[in-house]
Protein backbone atom coordinates (compact mmCIF):
# COMPACT_ATOMS: atom_id res chain seq x y z
CA UNK A 1 0.00 0.00 0.00
CA UNK A 2 1.30 3.35 -0.81
CA UNK A 3 1.57 6.55 1.69
CA UNK A 4 -1.63 8.05 0.06
CA UNK A 5 -4.02 4.80 0.69
CA UNK A 6 -2.90 4.84 4.10
CA UNK A 7 -4.39 8.64 4.47
CA UNK A 8 -7.22 7.88 3.01
CA UNK A 9 -8.04 5.26 5.76
CA UNK A 10 -7.75 7.98 8.47
CA UNK A 11 -10.67 9.91 8.36
CA UNK A 12 -12.88 6.64 8.23
CA UNK A 13 -10.73 4.74 11.00
CA UNK A 14 -11.68 8.47 12.95
CA UNK A 15 -15.64 7.70 12.59
CA UNK A 16 -15.36 3.71 13.40
CA UNK A 17 -15.62 3.10 9.78
CA UNK A 18 -13.39 0.45 9.19
CA UNK A 19 -13.17 -3.23 9.20
CA UNK A 20 -11.05 -5.10 10.93
CA UNK A 21 -8.55 -5.86 8.14
CA UNK A 22 -8.24 -2.33 7.34
CA UNK A 23 -7.51 -1.55 10.75
CA UNK A 24 -5.13 -4.00 11.08
CA UNK A 25 -3.22 -2.81 8.27
CA UNK A 26 -3.39 0.89 9.30
CA UNK A 27 -2.25 0.30 12.63
CA UNK A 28 0.83 -1.69 10.78
CA UNK A 29 1.96 1.64 9.27
CA UNK A 30 1.25 4.02 12.40
CA UNK A 31 4.30 3.64 14.08
CA UNK A 32 6.53 4.50 11.83
CA UNK A 33 4.30 7.64 10.72
CA UNK A 34 4.60 10.85 12.92
CA UNK A 35 2.47 12.34 9.70
CA UNK A 36 -0.70 10.07 9.72
CA UNK A 37 -0.65 9.79 13.82
CA UNK A 38 -0.61 13.05 13.91
CA UNK A 39 -3.73 13.66 11.11
CA UNK A 40 -5.22 10.49 12.66
CA UNK A 41 -5.57 12.48 15.88
CA UNK A 42 -6.69 15.93 15.04
CA UNK A 43 -9.62 13.27 12.82
CA UNK A 44 -10.31 11.16 16.32
CA UNK A 45 -10.93 14.48 18.41
CA UNK A 46 -12.88 15.98 15.34
CA UNK A 47 -15.44 13.03 15.30
CA UNK A 48 -15.23 12.99 19.12
CA UNK A 49 -16.53 16.33 19.27
CA UNK A 50 -19.51 15.16 17.48
CA UNK A 51 -20.66 13.79 20.96
CA UNK A 52 -21.47 17.17 22.41
CA UNK A 53 -24.29 17.34 20.42
CA UNK A 54 -26.10 14.56 21.96
CA UNK A 55 -28.48 15.41 24.81
CA UNK A 56 -26.82 13.63 28.33
CA UNK A 57 -29.26 11.38 29.58
CA UNK A 58 -28.74 10.54 33.70
CA UNK A 59 -27.99 6.88 34.68
CA UNK A 60 -29.88 5.91 37.22
CA UNK A 61 -28.68 5.66 40.76
CA UNK A 62 -28.80 2.32 40.57
CA UNK A 63 -26.25 1.87 37.93
CA UNK A 64 -24.02 3.96 39.17
CA UNK A 65 -23.89 2.08 42.19
CA UNK A 66 -23.92 -0.77 40.40
CA UNK A 67 -20.32 0.01 38.65
CA UNK A 68 -18.62 1.58 41.46
CA UNK A 69 -19.52 -2.00 43.00
CA UNK A 70 -18.02 -4.13 39.85
CA UNK A 71 -15.19 -2.11 39.82
CA UNK A 72 -14.57 -2.60 43.49
CA UNK A 73 -14.51 -6.11 43.13
CA UNK A 74 -12.26 -6.15 40.21
CA UNK A 75 -9.36 -8.23 41.32
CA UNK A 76 -5.90 -6.24 41.03
CA UNK A 77 -3.82 -8.37 39.52
CA UNK A 78 -6.85 -8.57 36.35
CA UNK A 79 -5.76 -4.95 35.85
CA UNK A 80 -4.25 -5.02 32.19
CA UNK A 81 -0.91 -3.93 31.63
CA UNK A 82 0.26 -3.24 28.21
CA UNK A 83 4.09 -4.32 28.35
CA UNK A 84 5.00 -1.40 26.63
CA UNK A 85 3.69 1.27 28.73
CA UNK A 86 5.10 -0.24 31.75
CA UNK A 87 8.73 0.71 30.70
CA UNK A 88 7.35 4.54 28.84
CA UNK A 89 9.02 7.75 29.27
CA UNK A 90 7.88 10.34 31.55
CA UNK A 91 4.60 11.99 29.58
CA UNK A 92 4.20 16.16 29.07
CA UNK A 93 1.18 16.71 31.22
CA UNK A 94 2.42 16.38 35.00
CA UNK A 95 -1.17 14.87 37.10
CA UNK A 96 0.41 16.16 40.07
CA UNK A 97 0.02 19.49 39.13
CA UNK A 98 -3.09 19.21 38.08
CA UNK A 99 -4.59 17.39 40.52
CA UNK A 100 -3.02 20.08 42.96
CA UNK A 101 -5.39 22.79 41.47
CA UNK A 102 -8.38 20.72 41.42
CA UNK A 103 -7.64 19.69 45.18
CA UNK A 104 -7.52 23.39 46.48
CA UNK A 105 -10.33 24.10 48.79
CA UNK A 106 -12.27 27.66 48.55
CA UNK A 107 -15.40 28.94 49.49
CA UNK A 108 -17.02 29.53 52.42
CA UNK A 109 -15.06 27.94 55.12
CA UNK A 110 -12.33 30.37 54.28
CA UNK A 111 -11.54 32.04 57.15
CA UNK A 112 -10.30 35.64 55.61
CA UNK A 113 -14.22 35.85 54.33
CA UNK A 114 -15.53 35.17 58.39
CA UNK A 115 -12.78 37.78 59.85
CA UNK A 116 -13.87 40.66 57.01
CA UNK A 117 -17.36 40.33 58.49
CA UNK A 118 -16.39 41.04 61.91
CA UNK A 119 -14.95 44.41 61.79
CA UNK A 120 -12.79 46.24 64.52
CA UNK A 121 -14.62 49.49 63.77
CA UNK A 122 -18.20 47.30 64.62
CA UNK A 123 -16.52 45.67 67.64
CA UNK A 124 -15.46 48.99 69.01
CA UNK A 125 -18.92 50.32 68.28
CA UNK A 126 -21.01 48.59 70.36
CA UNK A 127 -18.43 48.73 73.12
CA UNK A 128 -19.75 51.72 75.27
CA UNK A 129 -21.63 49.76 77.89
CA UNK A 130 -18.52 46.94 78.32
CA UNK A 131 -15.83 49.23 79.47
CA UNK A 132 -11.76 49.01 78.30
CA UNK A 133 -11.11 45.65 79.67
CA UNK A 134 -13.73 43.95 77.58
CA UNK A 135 -12.60 45.76 74.76
CA UNK A 136 -8.93 44.38 74.93
CA UNK A 137 -10.26 40.85 75.88
CA UNK A 138 -11.87 41.84 72.18
CA UNK A 139 -9.23 42.93 70.31
CA UNK A 140 -6.98 39.96 71.71
CA UNK A 141 -9.71 37.30 69.88
CA UNK A 142 -9.19 39.41 66.56
CA UNK A 143 -5.35 39.25 66.87
CA UNK A 144 -5.79 35.57 67.57
CA UNK A 145 -8.09 35.14 64.70
CA UNK A 146 -5.88 36.84 62.66
CA UNK A 147 -2.56 34.59 63.99
CA UNK A 148 -4.89 31.64 63.31
CA UNK A 149 -5.78 32.78 59.96
CA UNK A 150 -2.28 33.11 58.57
CA UNK A 151 -1.50 29.28 60.32
CA UNK A 152 -4.04 28.09 58.51
CA UNK A 153 -2.82 29.53 55.08
CA UNK A 154 0.44 28.34 55.70
CA UNK A 155 -1.09 24.64 56.69
CA UNK A 156 -3.56 24.50 53.32
CA UNK A 157 -0.62 25.38 51.51
CA UNK A 158 2.19 22.91 52.94
CA UNK A 159 -1.56 20.70 52.76
CA UNK A 160 -1.58 21.13 48.90
CA UNK A 161 2.01 20.65 48.73
CA UNK A 162 1.86 17.04 50.93
CA UNK A 163 -0.76 16.10 48.41
CA UNK A 164 1.70 17.09 45.20
CA UNK A 165 4.12 14.86 47.04
CA UNK A 166 2.10 12.14 47.74
CA UNK A 167 1.12 11.89 44.50
CA UNK A 168 4.29 12.11 42.91
CA UNK A 169 5.40 9.06 45.59
CA UNK A 170 2.21 7.09 44.37
CA UNK A 171 3.40 7.44 40.31
CA UNK A 172 7.00 6.40 41.51
CA UNK A 173 5.58 3.80 43.77
CA UNK A 174 3.49 2.34 40.60
CA UNK A 175 6.29 2.33 38.41
CA UNK A 176 8.27 0.28 41.17
CA UNK A 177 5.14 -2.17 41.37
CA UNK A 178 5.32 -2.50 37.68
CA UNK A 179 8.70 -4.04 38.03
CA UNK A 180 8.58 -5.87 40.88
CA UNK A 181 5.29 -7.30 39.24
CA UNK A 182 7.62 -8.26 36.41
CA UNK A 183 10.44 -9.98 38.69
CA UNK A 184 7.67 -11.70 40.10
CA UNK A 185 6.16 -13.11 36.94
CA UNK A 186 10.03 -14.66 36.52
CA UNK A 187 9.63 -16.51 40.10
CA UNK A 188 6.11 -17.10 39.49
CA UNK A 189 7.10 -19.03 36.88
CA UNK A 190 10.06 -20.82 38.66
CA UNK A 191 7.53 -22.01 41.57
CA UNK A 192 4.81 -23.10 38.92
CA UNK A 193 7.59 -25.21 37.07
CA UNK A 194 8.15 -27.04 40.41
CA UNK A 195 4.73 -27.91 41.45
CA UNK A 196 4.37 -31.82 41.30
CA UNK A 197 0.79 -30.87 39.45
CA UNK A 198 2.53 -29.16 36.71
CA UNK A 199 1.86 -29.97 33.04
CA UNK A 200 3.43 -28.13 29.93
CA UNK A 201 1.69 -27.31 27.11
CA UNK A 202 3.23 -26.43 23.40
CA UNK A 203 1.13 -24.00 21.47
CA UNK A 204 1.52 -23.97 17.69
CA UNK A 205 0.12 -21.22 15.54
CA UNK A 206 -2.68 -21.35 13.37
CA UNK A 207 -3.87 -19.79 10.05
CA UNK A 208 -4.08 -16.11 10.99
CA UNK A 209 -0.26 -16.31 12.60
CA UNK A 210 1.53 -19.84 11.42
CA UNK A 211 4.61 -18.34 12.72
CA UNK A 212 3.19 -17.99 16.42
CA UNK A 213 4.22 -19.90 19.09
CA UNK A 214 3.50 -20.33 22.51
CA UNK A 215 4.76 -22.19 26.07
CA UNK A 216 2.06 -22.99 28.86
CA UNK A 217 2.86 -24.50 31.84
CA UNK A 218 -0.62 -25.14 34.13
CA UNK A 219 -1.11 -26.55 37.99
CA UNK A 220 -3.74 -28.46 38.21
CA UNK A 221 -3.69 -28.32 41.83
CA UNK A 222 -4.33 -24.22 42.13
CA UNK A 223 -5.34 -23.34 37.90
CA UNK A 224 -2.26 -21.54 38.05
CA UNK A 225 -0.60 -20.73 34.79
CA UNK A 226 2.11 -18.77 33.07
CA UNK A 227 1.87 -18.99 29.47
CA UNK A 228 5.19 -17.23 27.05
CA UNK A 229 3.98 -16.38 23.59
CA UNK A 230 6.05 -14.94 20.47
CA UNK A 231 5.05 -14.42 17.08
CA UNK A 232 1.67 -12.92 17.76
CA UNK A 233 0.92 -10.05 15.82
CA UNK A 234 0.05 -6.65 17.38
CA UNK A 235 -3.73 -6.46 18.47
CA UNK A 236 -5.88 -4.10 16.36
CA UNK A 237 -7.42 -1.41 18.58
CA UNK A 238 -10.17 -2.32 20.56
CA UNK A 239 -9.06 -5.99 20.90
CA UNK A 240 -6.68 -8.25 23.35
CA UNK A 241 -5.89 -11.91 22.34
CA UNK A 242 -7.52 -14.14 24.87
CA UNK A 243 -6.28 -17.24 26.82
CA UNK A 244 -9.03 -20.61 27.28
CA UNK A 245 -8.75 -23.62 28.72
CA UNK A 246 -11.15 -26.49 26.66
CA UNK A 247 -12.24 -29.18 28.72
CA UNK A 248 -14.81 -31.68 27.57
CA UNK A 249 -14.93 -29.67 23.99
CA UNK A 250 -15.93 -26.68 26.69
CA UNK A 251 -14.11 -23.59 26.43
CA UNK A 252 -13.33 -21.78 29.92
CA UNK A 253 -12.41 -18.46 29.81
CA UNK A 254 -8.96 -17.53 31.01
CA UNK A 255 -7.27 -13.83 31.15
CA UNK A 256 -6.36 -11.18 28.22
CA UNK A 257 -3.09 -10.07 26.96
CA UNK A 258 -1.31 -7.98 24.41
CA UNK A 259 1.90 -8.46 22.75
CA UNK A 260 4.94 -5.72 23.13
CA UNK A 261 6.95 -4.57 20.24
CA UNK A 262 8.56 -7.15 19.15
CA UNK A 263 4.95 -9.26 19.24
CA UNK A 264 6.19 -11.10 22.44
CA UNK A 265 3.70 -11.67 25.45
CA UNK A 266 4.13 -13.28 28.90
CA UNK A 267 0.59 -13.83 31.46
CA UNK A 268 0.11 -15.54 34.63
CA UNK A 269 -3.06 -16.16 34.95
CA UNK A 270 -5.51 -18.22 36.80
CA UNK A 271 -7.04 -21.02 34.88
CA UNK A 272 -10.40 -23.38 36.40
CA UNK A 273 -8.26 -25.92 38.18
CA UNK A 274 -8.48 -30.17 38.32
CA UNK A 275 -8.68 -30.21 34.67
CA UNK A 276 -6.43 -32.94 33.53
CA UNK A 277 -6.91 -33.42 30.11
CA UNK A 278 -6.93 -29.30 28.89
CA UNK A 279 -6.33 -28.33 25.64
CA UNK A 280 -5.50 -24.65 25.70
CA UNK A 281 -5.84 -21.85 22.62
CA UNK A 282 -5.44 -18.12 22.22
CA UNK A 283 -8.03 -16.45 20.47
CA UNK A 284 -8.20 -12.71 19.34
CA UNK A 285 -11.34 -10.69 20.97
CA UNK A 286 -12.55 -7.36 22.57
CA UNK A 287 -10.75 -5.61 24.83
CA UNK A 288 -11.55 -6.95 28.36
CA UNK A 289 -12.46 -10.76 27.00
CA UNK A 290 -15.41 -12.16 26.72
CA UNK A 291 -17.45 -15.26 28.07
CA UNK A 292 -17.59 -17.18 24.73
CA UNK A 293 -14.94 -17.50 22.45
CA UNK A 294 -16.19 -15.31 19.09
CA UNK A 295 -12.44 -14.53 17.14
CA UNK A 296 -10.09 -16.80 15.28
CA UNK A 297 -8.12 -19.08 17.10
CA UNK A 298 -4.44 -17.79 16.82
CA UNK A 299 -2.48 -20.64 19.18
CA UNK A 300 -3.98 -23.85 20.20
CA UNK A 301 -2.07 -27.54 21.80
CA UNK A 302 -2.43 -29.63 24.82
CA UNK A 303 0.32 -31.25 27.22
CA UNK A 304 1.89 -33.92 25.79
CA UNK A 305 0.93 -37.95 27.49
CA UNK B 1 -18.65 33.24 21.52
CA UNK B 2 -15.69 31.59 24.12
CA UNK B 3 -13.18 29.17 23.99
CA UNK B 4 -13.26 25.93 24.58
CA UNK B 5 -12.10 25.43 28.36
CA UNK B 6 -8.48 23.38 27.93
CA UNK B 7 -8.81 23.20 31.83
CA UNK B 8 -10.99 20.31 31.36
CA UNK B 9 -8.90 18.50 29.23
CA UNK B 10 -5.97 18.53 31.59
CA UNK B 11 -8.21 17.87 34.41
CA UNK B 12 -9.79 14.98 32.02
CA UNK B 13 -6.15 13.91 31.97
CA UNK B 14 -5.26 13.69 34.97
CA UNK B 15 -8.50 12.18 36.18
CA UNK B 16 -7.24 8.82 34.00
CA UNK B 17 -4.24 9.09 35.43
CA UNK B 18 -4.97 8.80 38.41
CA UNK B 19 -7.85 6.13 37.80
CA UNK B 20 -5.31 3.90 35.73
CA UNK B 21 -3.32 3.74 39.85
CA UNK B 22 -6.62 2.77 40.87
CA UNK B 23 -7.61 5.59 42.05
CA UNK B 24 -11.83 5.26 42.78
CA UNK B 25 -12.50 8.89 43.63
CA UNK B 26 -10.94 9.64 40.11
CA UNK B 27 -13.00 6.85 38.62
CA UNK B 28 -16.22 8.25 40.13
CA UNK B 29 -15.49 11.70 38.62
CA UNK B 30 -14.64 10.31 35.45
CA UNK B 31 -18.11 8.50 35.35
CA UNK B 32 -20.05 11.60 37.11
CA UNK B 33 -18.68 13.81 33.97
CA UNK B 34 -19.56 11.64 31.03
CA UNK B 35 -21.85 8.95 32.23
CA UNK B 36 -25.02 11.01 31.06
CA UNK B 37 -23.07 11.96 27.40
CA UNK B 38 -22.05 8.42 26.87
CA UNK B 39 -25.59 6.85 27.84
CA UNK B 40 -27.34 9.32 25.42
CA UNK B 41 -25.03 7.81 22.85
CA UNK B 42 -25.32 4.66 23.80
CA UNK B 43 -29.26 5.39 23.74
CA UNK B 44 -28.83 6.44 20.53
CA UNK B 45 -27.30 3.48 18.83
CA UNK B 46 -29.10 1.17 20.43
CA UNK B 47 -32.26 2.67 21.07
CA UNK B 48 -33.17 0.31 24.23
CA UNK B 49 -32.74 1.56 28.03
CA UNK B 50 -31.74 -1.91 29.41
CA UNK B 51 -29.23 -2.04 26.54
CA UNK B 52 -27.77 0.92 26.88
CA UNK B 53 -27.10 0.75 30.57
CA UNK B 54 -25.88 -2.54 30.34
CA UNK B 55 -22.99 -1.19 27.90
CA UNK B 56 -22.69 1.58 30.00
CA UNK B 57 -21.50 -0.72 33.04
CA UNK B 58 -19.22 -2.50 30.68
CA UNK B 59 -18.01 0.85 29.14
CA UNK B 60 -17.02 1.63 32.63
CA UNK B 61 -15.55 -1.35 33.84
CA UNK B 62 -13.50 -1.56 31.06
CA UNK B 63 -12.40 2.45 31.75
CA UNK B 64 -11.61 0.97 35.04
CA UNK B 65 -9.19 -1.84 33.98
CA UNK B 66 -7.54 0.06 30.55
CA UNK B 67 -7.57 3.40 31.27
CA UNK B 68 -3.26 2.42 32.22
CA UNK B 69 -3.73 2.44 27.90
CA UNK B 70 -4.67 5.76 27.11
CA UNK B 71 -2.14 7.80 25.63
CA UNK B 72 -2.31 11.34 25.29
CA UNK B 73 -0.41 11.71 22.10
CA UNK B 74 -3.42 9.47 20.57
CA UNK B 75 -5.88 11.94 21.44
CA UNK B 76 -7.64 14.31 24.01
CA UNK B 77 -8.86 11.91 26.81
CA UNK B 78 -12.64 12.58 25.91
CA UNK B 79 -11.67 11.16 22.69
CA UNK B 80 -10.74 7.98 24.17
CA UNK B 81 -13.82 7.77 26.31
CA UNK B 82 -16.11 8.50 23.02
CA UNK B 83 -13.99 5.77 20.66
CA UNK B 84 -14.33 2.53 23.86
CA UNK B 85 -17.87 3.57 24.11
CA UNK B 86 -19.03 3.43 20.61
CA UNK B 87 -16.76 0.62 19.98
CA UNK B 88 -19.19 -1.51 22.94
CA UNK B 89 -22.12 -0.19 21.35
CA UNK B 90 -21.34 -0.75 17.97
CA UNK B 91 -20.15 -4.32 18.80
CA UNK B 92 -23.36 -5.19 20.80
CA UNK B 93 -25.61 -3.69 17.91
CA UNK B 94 -24.14 -5.84 15.74
CA UNK B 95 -24.22 -9.09 18.22
CA UNK B 96 -28.19 -8.70 17.87
CA UNK B 97 -30.38 -9.15 14.97
CA UNK B 98 -29.76 -6.24 13.02
CA UNK B 99 -32.82 -6.53 10.82
CA UNK B 100 -35.53 -4.78 13.36
CA UNK B 101 -32.90 -1.99 14.03
CA UNK B 102 -32.45 -1.40 10.54
CA UNK B 103 -35.95 -0.99 9.75
CA UNK B 104 -36.47 1.19 12.75
CA UNK B 105 -33.04 3.39 11.35
CA UNK B 106 -34.34 3.68 7.39
CA UNK B 107 -36.43 6.46 8.85
CA UNK B 108 -33.74 8.68 10.43
CA UNK B 109 -32.51 11.37 8.95
CA UNK B 110 -29.05 11.56 10.99
CA UNK B 111 -30.02 15.03 12.64
CA UNK B 112 -28.33 15.24 15.97
CA UNK B 113 -30.97 14.74 18.69
CA UNK B 114 -31.76 18.07 20.66
CA UNK B 115 -34.00 16.56 23.58
CA UNK B 116 -34.02 17.59 27.05
CA UNK B 117 -30.33 17.58 28.78
CA UNK B 118 -30.76 15.64 32.14
CA UNK B 119 -27.09 16.07 32.92
CA UNK B 120 -25.44 17.70 35.99
CA UNK B 121 -25.38 21.20 36.23
CA UNK B 122 -21.87 22.29 35.98
CA UNK B 123 -21.22 19.49 33.88
CA UNK B 124 -23.84 20.34 31.27
CA UNK B 125 -22.79 23.99 30.77
CA UNK B 126 -19.19 23.04 29.50
CA UNK B 127 -21.01 20.63 27.62
CA UNK B 128 -23.90 23.20 26.20
CA UNK B 129 -21.24 25.35 25.30
CA UNK B 130 -19.22 22.73 23.50
CA UNK B 131 -22.47 21.61 21.17
CA UNK B 132 -23.63 24.99 20.38
CA UNK B 133 -19.54 25.52 18.97
CA UNK B 134 -20.06 21.60 17.21
CA UNK B 135 -23.36 22.78 15.63
CA UNK B 136 -22.05 25.89 14.43
CA UNK B 137 -18.93 24.07 13.06
CA UNK B 138 -21.23 21.38 11.14
CA UNK B 139 -23.29 24.00 9.57
CA UNK B 140 -20.14 25.17 7.24
CA UNK B 141 -20.49 21.78 6.25
CA UNK B 142 -22.71 20.60 2.90
CA UNK B 143 -25.53 18.82 4.05
CA UNK B 144 -24.52 15.69 2.37
CA UNK B 145 -21.48 15.77 4.63
CA UNK B 146 -23.22 16.46 7.63
CA UNK B 147 -25.48 13.81 7.48
CA UNK B 148 -23.09 11.12 6.61
CA UNK B 149 -20.72 12.20 9.55
CA UNK B 150 -23.74 11.78 11.94
CA UNK B 151 -25.08 8.69 10.57
CA UNK B 152 -21.88 6.67 10.53
CA UNK B 153 -20.18 8.67 14.24
CA UNK B 154 -23.77 8.73 16.17
CA UNK B 155 -26.24 6.55 14.97
CA UNK B 156 -23.37 3.55 14.68
CA UNK B 157 -24.08 2.55 10.78
CA UNK B 158 -21.85 1.02 8.31
CA UNK B 159 -20.39 3.12 5.17
CA UNK B 160 -22.52 0.21 3.21
CA UNK B 161 -25.31 1.06 5.29
CA UNK B 162 -24.97 4.41 4.34
CA UNK B 163 -25.00 3.85 0.88
CA UNK B 164 -28.05 1.78 0.61
CA UNK B 165 -30.17 4.30 3.25
CA UNK B 166 -29.01 7.08 0.88
CA UNK B 167 -29.38 5.28 -2.18
CA UNK B 168 -25.53 6.47 -3.54
CA UNK B 169 -22.31 4.21 -4.04
CA UNK B 170 -20.43 3.27 -1.50
CA UNK B 171 -17.22 5.75 -2.58
CA UNK B 172 -18.84 8.45 -2.64
CA UNK B 173 -19.89 7.97 1.20
CA UNK B 174 -16.22 7.23 2.21
CA UNK B 175 -15.20 10.46 -0.50
CA UNK B 176 -18.11 12.69 1.62
CA UNK B 177 -16.59 11.31 5.19
CA UNK B 178 -13.56 12.12 4.49
CA UNK B 179 -13.92 15.61 3.31
CA UNK B 180 -16.43 16.29 5.48
CA UNK B 181 -14.38 14.95 8.79
CA UNK B 182 -11.49 17.48 7.49
CA UNK B 183 -13.31 19.96 6.97
CA UNK B 184 -15.47 19.86 10.94
CA UNK B 185 -11.83 19.76 12.13
CA UNK B 186 -10.85 22.69 10.58
CA UNK B 187 -13.80 24.66 11.35
CA UNK B 188 -13.73 23.53 15.04
CA UNK B 189 -10.27 24.93 15.21
CA UNK B 190 -10.93 28.17 13.67
CA UNK B 191 -13.54 28.69 16.03
CA UNK B 192 -12.44 27.28 19.28
CA UNK B 193 -8.98 27.36 18.95
CA UNK B 194 -5.89 24.48 19.11
CA UNK B 195 -6.89 22.57 22.20
CA UNK B 196 -10.36 22.34 20.68
CA UNK B 197 -9.92 19.56 17.48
Amino acid sequence: MRHEDYKQLLALEAVGALDEEERARLEGHLPSCAECREELREMSDAAASLLYTVAPVRPSAELRANVLARVRAVDPSEVFVDPSEVAAPPKAVDPSEALGRAQAPAGPSDPRALLGRISLWKLFAWRPALGFGAAVAALAVVLLGLSTLSLWNRNRSLGNEVARLSDRLREAETDLAGQREQLAGARNVEELLASPAVRVAELSGKQPAPQAHAMLAYDGNTGRAVVMATGLPPCPEGHAYQLWLIADNKPLPGGTFKTDAQGRARMSDRLPPNHTAPTFAVTLEREGGVPKPEGDIFLIGAPKG
Amino acid sequence: MSLANPQTDAEDVALLRAVARGDEAAFARVYDRYGAILLGLMLRILRSRPEAEDVLQEVFLQVWQQARSFDPARGRAFTWLATLARSRAIDRLRAVDSRERAAQRSAEDGQPVAAEAEGWADEEAIRAERAEAVRAALAELPEEQRQVLVLAYLDGMSQSEIAAAKNQPLGTVKTRTRTGLKRLSEALRSRLGEQFA
